[in-house]
This record gives structure tokens, C-alpha cells and sequence, in this order.
């Protein structure tokens, strides 16, 4: 009798654990799988052959080309920076004694909170005409006439400084694998610093340096904010802006066309995401040394020379761009010399106030990145529950589909929403396309790695004993995900709404083909804006939203304390 | 309370077998542990009664209900199994209260029964009063009590313990051993308790259950498992056991007498151990020095010591590749002195006889005799 009645129950739970898979099973397949599907669907239409001479047809074009030759160009250049930069101060932070270590690498990791546009438009007040470093004694000289970030130099440095601490997280983790007795050994092999640096570190290093190039490399490929505002008016073209431009000139009739430029440009970010995987699979780090990290080489005489030139470097790439950006935000027109007289809050103040699609994007953007991290987590964490616990399989595969519109380049995951949503639904004969949904929508499925991987990885570090000594207190899988694994999960949800909410708050990539009137997002109207040549209005905008990342970047490391090693991606 | 009955149970993941055929009954009440190297199959085994893993072939019943079978598996929280892991494995965001109410919450007891259920369970385990406190304010003997509490308030008929002294240091140790002995008396339940160390496992249980390779070597109360093993691992395992190759002559007043490095002596065994080569289980404290140097020729090839004694390591004459340790008192012999050794007491292993290491036949063995006389 009661055995009948065990089994079921069992099977009753069972039926509850296979609705959940279900319902998200469908959740992430709607959203991140059926888009991309429908882009190469639209593309290979009427065959495959039929669909590669297509996309012959359009790679003809000069346009396409320069583009493409462009893509390539600009993040080869941008991933060497990256790798020297990130490299050489993730060596410089693991391997010496220079002093507050902890500040320096916030610094070097500040260009990846901050959206790129926003970057592109701080460097843009730094370098050009009107930047207060002009006004320094002998700066005179050095004044640019027009703004030499323009164009492809200003893509790739500002590109580079952007991907920097990928690397630079990518080679500290590996730094911190490497175990100390490998340097000790060198040294006591009798070689000095250096030769225990080039002859144990550097090689050791390699393929941590190669996956964090490699991960840059992606970035730079689909990165638009950067190329959007350096590039275009800058005639230095990319894929990713020339499909904007296709698209925003045309309409949707470049829908044909821009589809196979964006399966052009899905391709060399497959290209570099799959070499990245093989490597880092070849080479994951194992070490059987249970000693610690080194702990740094006295640098000696050389200690105040190398401290100055760091901080210099650090004061160069990620102080002094945002205090330009501030600088430009506070004067009361373009074109207008800082100084204590004509310095005014009356941009910071008009743009919340005065300037309706500045507030309405403020709205917007609260609203899409507030329901974006709270539906995100909600999924996440019973996904995570079913891909660590219950080791389902199929949960397994949901997991890897969801990394698609995350590590594929935004530009394509909006050609894809557009595809998919601008017909009308159907059953329901409305088309999301032009409203605020289909933001949603995108952001939905853009972001949902970044919440699912930081809950995987918190999940799995979790006491497997937990959870079971709940099974053994008699607690069903429902009444145990909300009873014991929840609340100890409560400081990584917390963390990765928080990182969602900061992704989504100043999309540019999938908001820029997907907005319309009166659904502007903050990254559309800092781009607009500076785009009407109203440089000042998109300063002021920049400044609010830098404020908000600041502040939430810092509630995510006072978060960081209470997570499991390795969750946050910059955690120290 | 349950007796628990394990038929032909059998788990393999892909080719390698993790238990292999094994068959076992816990009686209601016992206190059974099982023992064994890692890598034996003990804490899979533990977690097949629990019902965390699936059986291959085979059966587990409690009072008779079926449990688990390839067909048939109930899934723990249906059990009404406690479990004390190795981690413990308290939820850090509930208070003692909440850790060890949890399983009376499921269960939907009301918060007056539920108080007082804690309040009892923390009472057995002399933690009274305890139920607010958090879980990382309380030491690591205080951690394993809540983890006994937790599991006693459930009141279940089995209680699975999974190497739950392996965290704690040395003294808290032993304190916990006598610990649980006096919460088994107390409590009646049955249970059963994994561990590798034996010291652990002979304090605690009624029966010990010794593991090898998926397999069980040896269900015995302890005092049977360390004077009588029946295989060389277990002898060895137990007790480091020295294991030494003997001729049986025959049956005498209870006891064999063996051909033992040329010399007679009368060991324990079975009454029915067939003559012929055979081997004998010998403790350290079986063997010493012969006074006026009659006994078993051999030399000091090491020795080490180890405060209270020194352990030295003597290779027969007639076997030198057979080195055996005994403990002395007073200042150790010099490497290489001769000197003779006497058996007092030892056993016989039933049917465990390797031929190839068989004892050396009477002949050359009286050599070895004769070479210490000489």
C-alpha cells in the first residue's frame, strides 16, 4: 500500500521535473535557437546552393569587401593590443611587488564595464580639439585640428583598450593556476627573474594568452558601438556598421541581403570561437603542485620606475578618458572651453528633465533591463538546478544552445530577431516588430549566458550533500529547489541579475536595428545623439549611465565576498 | 527500525563493476560498519541503501518492502532514510532550528509538535538550547551534532553514517565514538557506518563488514574479525596482519600444529583445516624474543622507535625474504644480530594457502633448525 503510494508519487514528480524541462526547453529554443535557425533559413531558402551563390552575389560587392577586409583588419590590430596590454599587466600584477595590486587591476578591468560606445565617446572628448589635456602648459602645440580618432586608428586603439581585460582576466587566471614551486624551481635551476619569466612563465602561458586573444578577437568582431561612432564618421567601415547602415537606410526590403552579410560576419566569429574551444580544451591547466601562487619578484631600484609607468598607463586608458567625458558633459555647448566659468549642470539636468527620448530611454532602459534580469534569473536558476543536480541531459543542451546569441556578434542576433518577429505572430496577427517586445525579446535571449553561467558554475560548487541531506528529510525536488537550493543560490542570483541589469542597461549592438520611436533605449540615444552632432546632450546621457554602472559594478563586488570562487568573471 | 536484507545487489558504471554480487543482512538494531581501503565499493554502497544510486541487478528490502531493484527504485526522500554525511552538509541559511526541523516541515508537522521535536532531538545530542544559533557560529563537534540531531528528529528506520569523524581532529575523535555508541544504546536504531579506519570501526560496531573490490571479505563482530580472519586482505587489513607461509600437520586439543620457519608451534585455526601448506596470520604482539635463544633463528634487519616500544624487524633464517615486526621495551638489538624468535599465538588462515608460497618443505626448514644450532 504504501509502496503503491511511493511510486506514485514518484512518478507524479517526475511528471513536475519533465513540465519544467519542458517549459524551458521551449523558453531557450524560442529564443535562442528558432532566430538563428530562421536567419539561415531566410538565407538558404531555396537551397543551399541557391543560398551560397547568393551570398557570392552580395560578397561582390565593393562594399562588402571593404567591409570584411576592414572586420578582419580592425581586430587583428585590436587583439595585439589587447594581448600586450592585458598581458603585460597581468605579468606585471602576478609576477612583481608593486603595490595596490587590487586598485590597478579594477582599473585595467573598467573599459569592460563601460559601454563601448560611451568608451568611444570619452576617448573621442580626450583626444579631440576641445580636450581639456590641450589646455596643459605646451599642450597648445599638440592640439589636433580635426578628431584623429576617426577613422581606423581610433577603431582599433579603442577597440584594444576595450578587450584588454580579457586577456588580462584570461592570463591572471592562469597566473594564479601557475604554481609557485614551477618559478621556485627555475630560480633554484639557477636562473634569474627574467629567465625563470621567459623560460617557465611565458611558455606555460601560452595558450591562456592565445584563449584570451582569441575571446578579444571575437569581441572585436562584433563589437558596433566603437566602429559606429569612431568608424562611421570616420569612413572606415566594418560589417557590423555596414549592416546597420543597410538596414537603416533601406528598411526592411535589405533584409535579404543584410541576412547574408550577417552569416558572413556569424562565420569569422565562429571561426575564432571555435579555435578558442579546441584550445582550450588542448590546454586546460592541470597542475598536481598543491603549493599557492607566486607571490612576486622584489623589483628592486626598479620599483619606482615601474610603478610610475603603470599608474601612468592606467591613468591614461581609464581615468583620464572618463573625466574627459565629464569635462564634455559640463560645458554648455560643443565647442566650448572648460573652464570654472562656463562649467554647468544644465546638460546633466536637461537630458533628465528636458529632453523627451533621453527620457523615455531612461524609462525604457530601466523597465527592458529590470524585466530582462529578473525573467533571466527566474529561468536560470531551475535551467542550472537541472543541468548541475539532476544532470538531465537535455538541460546539458539547452545550456550550450543559450551560448549562442551570447558569443555570436549582437548585430546578428537582431537580424535574426527581426526575421522572426516581423511577421506577425502567429494565432495572434500582431507583429512585435517596432515595439518594445521585441527589445525584450532580444535582451532575453542575448543575456541569459550571462545569468545561466554564473548559476552553473555557483551551482555546481555547492555542496552536492545539501541537497541530498534534504532528499533524505523526505523533500521533493520542487520543495528542495525552493527550501535549500534557492536561498544558498540567493548571492549568485543576486550577482547575475546585477550583471544582467548592467549588460542590458546600455545595449547598443541588438538595440540599435530594433528600436523605434518611442521605444529608444539609452545606447540608441547616446548614439543618436552624437550623431545629430549634439556631442554635449550625448556626454550628459554617458554621464547618468556611467553613474549607474559605477554604483551597480560596485554593488556586485560587495556581492562578491558571498560567492563560491570563479563565479563573477573579474572576481579577485 | 527496519532490518535491511541486500540479494546479488550488483552496480556497474559502463565496464567497471563497483559492487559486484553482494549479499548482506542488517539486523534490526545493529550497529554495522563497513570497512574497507577506498576505492572499495562501501560508500557506494552506503548511498545504494539510501537510494541516491540505482541497482543493476539484485535487491534491497527494508522489513521486507522493496527498495531497490532494476526495475523498481524508490527514490530517497520516499525512504525515510537519515543520512549524516562527511561535510555534514547543514544548510548555512537556516538556523540549528531550521536544519534540524526541516525534515518535520516537509513532512508538514505543525510548529508546536516541530519545537518540541527539536528541542529533543538537540537534548539527545547535548546541544540544548541551540535552535537559534547559525550554522557557521558552531565548531566542527558541534556541526556533526546538529547533523545527528537533523537526522534523529526525523526518526528514521535506517541511519546511514558516511565517514561523519573525518573532519574532526584526533581527540574530538575519540570523544564522538563514544558518542555515538552511547546515542545507538539510547536511540536502538539501526545503523550503518562507513569508514576506513578500523580503530573506528572495532569501537563502534556490532559487526563489522569488511570491503574489497566491490565485494565483501568479512561480516564478523569485531574481536572475531581481528583473532580470525578468513582471507589475507582482511588479515592484513585488520590489524596489520603478517602473513607468513606454514605447513599444517593436524588437528590437537583445539589447536593446529604447524611447521612455522622450521620450527613446531601450535596456532589457532579451524578444527577442520586440511594438512598441507597453509597461511598464518601473526600480530605483532604474537611474536618474541626466545629467552636462552631456542625458537626460530633470525637476524635484526631494521627497527624504529616509536616512544612507549621499539619496533624491530627481524628476517627468519629460513625465510629472509619473510620479515617480520615485534615490538620490545628496553634498548633495541643492533642491525644484524642474531638472535631466536618465539610464537605465542597466531592463525590460521581456512583454505587461503597460495602454492607457490607455500611453506618451505620440513626438510629445508630442518635445515634452517639445524643452521641454529650450528
Amino acid at each position: 500500500m504504501a509502496q503503491a503510494a511511493a511510486t506514485w508519487v514518484r512518478r507524479g514528480r517526475i511528471g513536475a521535473e519533465g513540465w519544467l524541462l519542458a517549459a524551458l526547453g521551449l523558453y531557450v529554443l524560442g529564443l535562442c535557437v528558432w532566430p538563428l535557425l530562421r536567419l539561415l533559413a531566410t538565407v538558404f531558402a531555396d537551397g543551399v546552393p541557391e543560398g551560397i551563390s547568393f551570398i557570392g552575389s552580395v560578397w561582390a560587392s565593393d562594399a562588402a569587401r571593404t567591409a570584411t577586409y576592414n572586420t578582419i583588419e580592425a581586430s587583428l590590430w585590436a587583439t595585439l593590443l589587447s594581448v600586450l596590454l592585458g598581458g603585460a599587466v597581468a605579468c606585471a600584477l602576478a609576477l612583481t611587488d608593486l603595490r595596490f595590486k587590487a586598485v590597478l587591476a579594477f582599473l585595467l578591468i573598467l573599459p569592460l564595464l563601460i559601454p563601448p560606445q560611451i568608451s568611444a565617446l570619452a576617448w573621442l572628448s580626450m583626444i579631440g580639439p576641445q580636450s581639456p589635456l590641450w589646455m596643459l602648459p605646451g599642450g597648445e602645440a599638440l592640439q589636433p585640428r580635426g578628431n584623429p580618432l576617426l577613422g581606423r586608428a581610433g577603431v582599433i586603439l579603442v577597440m584594444g583598450i576595450e578587450h584588454a581585460p580579457m586577456v588580462f582576466l584570461a592570463m591572471r587566471a592562469a597566473l594564479r593556476a601557475l604554481p609557485a614551486d614551477l618559478i621556485d624551481a627555475a630560480r633554484a635551476g639557477g636562473s634569474r627573474p627574467m629567465g625563470a619569466v621567459g623560460g617557465v612563465v611565458v611558455p606555460l602561458m601560452l595558450p591562456a594568452l592565445a584563449a584570451g586573444g582569441l575571446l578579444a578577437f571575437v569581441s572585436a568582431i562584433g563589437n558596433f558601438g566603437v566602429p559606429a561612432l569612431l568608424g562611421i564618421p570616420g569612413r572606415y567601415p566594418v560589417l557590423s556598421t555596414l549592416i546597420y547602415q543597410r538596414l537603416s537606410g533601406f528598411g526592411p526590403t535589405a533584409l535579404a541581403e543584410v541576412s547574408a552579410l550577417a552569416l558572413i560576419l556569424a562565420v569569422i566569429a565562429l571561426a575564432g570561437i571555435t579555435a578558442q574551444m579546441l584550445l582550450l580544451r588542448r590546454y586546460a591547466v592541470t597542475s598536481d603542485s598543491i603549493a599557492g601562487a607566486h607571490r612576486g619578484f622584489a623589483l628592486g631600484r626598479w620599483f619606482w620606475p615601474a610603478s610610475a609607468g603603470i599608474w601612468a598607463l592606467m591613468l591614461l586608458i581609464a581615468v583620464l578618458p572618463l573625466m574627459a567625458l565629464a569635462g564634455a558633459a559640463l560645458v554648455p555647448s560643443v565647442g566650448v572651453r572648460l573652464r570654472l566659468e562656463t562649467l554647468t549642470f544644465g546638460n546633466l539636468a536637461y537630458v533628465v528633465t528636458g529632453l523627451g527620448s533621453a527620457q523615455r530611454a531612461f524609462t525604457n532602459s530601466l523597465l527592458l533591463a529590470g524585466s530582462a534580469a529578473a525573467l533571466t534569473m527566474a529561468v536560470s536558476v531551475p535551467l542550472a538546478w537541472l543541468i548541475v543536480s539532476r544532470r538531465s541531459r537535455l538541460a546539458r543542451a539547452l545550456n550550450a544552445a543559450a551560448d549562442a546569441p551570447y558569443v555570436l556578434p549582437g548585430i546578428v542576433l537582431s537580424i535574426a530577431m527581426i526575421l522572426t518577429f516581423l511577421p506577425p505572430l502567429p494565432g495572434l496577427g500582431i507583429s512585435l516588430y517596432n515595439t518594445f517586445w521585441i527589445l525584450l525579446l532580444a535582451y532575453l535571449a542575448r543575456f541569459l549566458a550571462l545569468g545561466l553561467r554564473l548559476v552553473v558554475t555557483a551551482l555546481a560548487q555547492l555542496d552536492r550533500a545539501a541537497e541530498e541531506a534534504a532528499q533524505m528529510a523526505g523533500a521533493g525536488p520542487l520543495f528542495r529547489l525552493r527550501t535549500v537550493v534557492l536561498p544558498m543560490m540567493a548571492p549568485a542570483v543576486g550577482a547575475g541579475a546585477l550583471l544582467v541589469f548592467l549588460g542590458a542597461f546600455s545595449e547598443l549592438t541588438v538595440s540599435a536595428l530594433l528600436w523605434s520611436r518611442g521605444n529608444e533605449t539609452l545606447g540608441v540615444v547616446i548614439f543618436s545623439l552624437y550623431d545629430e552632432g549634439n556631442s554635449t546632450a550625448a556626454a550628459a546621457v554617458s554621464v547618468w549611465v556611467l553613474i549607474v554602472v559605477l554604483v551597480l559594478s560596485f554593488a556586485i563586488s560587495l556581492l562578491a565576498r558571498r560567492l563560491p570562487r570563479g563565479v563573477l568573471p573579474w572576481q579577485t | 527500525m527496519a532490518d535491511v536484507t541486500l540479494r546479488g545487489v550488483r552496480r556497474a558504471v559502463g565496464e567497471t563493476v563497483i559492487i559486484d554480487d553482494l549479499t548482506l543482512d542488517i539486523r534490526d538494531g545493529e550497529f554495522l560498519t563497513l570497512l574497507g581501503p577506498s576505492g572499495c565499493g562501501k560508500t557506494t554502497l552506503l548511498r545504494m541503501l539510501a537510494g541516491f544510486e540505482s541497482v543493476a541487478a539484485g535487491e534491497i528490502r527494508f522489513d521486507g518492502a522493496l527498495m531497490s531493484a532494476p526495475e523498481h527504485h524508490v527514490p530517497p526522500e520516499d525512504r525515510r532514510v537519515g543520512m549524516v554525511f562527511q561535510s555534514y552538509a547543514l544548510w548555512p541559511h537556516l538556523d540549528v532550528g531550521g536544519n534540524v526541523g526541516y525534515a518535520l516541515r516537509v513532512r508538514g508537522l505543525g510548529p508546536a509538535a516541530r519545537t518540541a521535536r527539536i528541542a529533543e532531538a538537540l537534548e539527545t545530542v547535548g546541544l540544548p538550547g541551540f535552535e537559534r544559533r547559525r550554522i557557521d557560529s558552531l565548531s566542527g563537534g558541534q556541526r556533526q551534532r546538529v547533523a545527528l540531531a537533523r537526522c534523529l528528529a526525523m526518526q528514521p528506520r535506517l541511519v546511514l553514517l558516511d565517514e561523519p569523524l573525518a573532519n574532526l581532529d584526533a581527540h574530538l575523535r575519540e570523544v564522538m565514538v563514544d558518542e555515538f555508541r552511547r546515542f545507538h544504546e539510547a536511540s536502538g536504531a539501526t545503523m550503518v557506518y562507513v569508514t576506513h579506519d578500523q580503530a573506528e570501526a572495532m569501537a563502534l560496531a556490532d559487526r563489522v563488514a569488511v570491503m574489497e573490490g566491490g565485494r565483501l571479505e568479512q561480516i564478523a563482530p569485531p574481536r572475531e574479525l581481528y583473532r580470525a580472519p578468513e582471507s589475507e586482505m582482511v588479515a592484513r587489513f585488520v590489524g596489520h596482519g603478517q602473513l607468513v607461509p606454514v605447513e599444517v600437520m593436524g588437528a590437537e586439543d583445539g589447536l593446529l600444529r604447524v611447521w612455522i620457519f622450521g620450527r613446531m608451534a601450535r596456532l589457532r585455526g579451524r578444527p577442520d583445516t586440511p594438512p598441507g601448506p597453509a597461511l598464518a596470520c601473526l600480530r605483532t604482539g604474537d611474536l618474541a624474543f626466545a629467552e636462552g635463544g631456542d625458537g626460530i633463528a633470525a637476524e635484526v634487519v631494521g627497527q624504529r622507535y616509536e616512544g612507549p616500544s621499539t619496533r624491530v624487524r627481524v628476517a627468519p633464517r629460513a625465510a629472509p625474504d619473510c620479515a617480520l615486526s615485534l615490538n620490545m621495551a628496553g634498548p633495541p638489538p643492533e642491525i644484524g644480530a642474531p638472535l631466536a624468535l618465539s610464537v605465542h599465538d597466531g592463525w590460521v588462515l581456512p583454505g587461503a594457502t597460495r602454492p607457490q608460497a607455500a611453506a618451505a618443505p620440513p626438510a629445508s626448514a630442518t635445515r634452517g633448525g639445524t643452521a641454529l644450532r650450528g
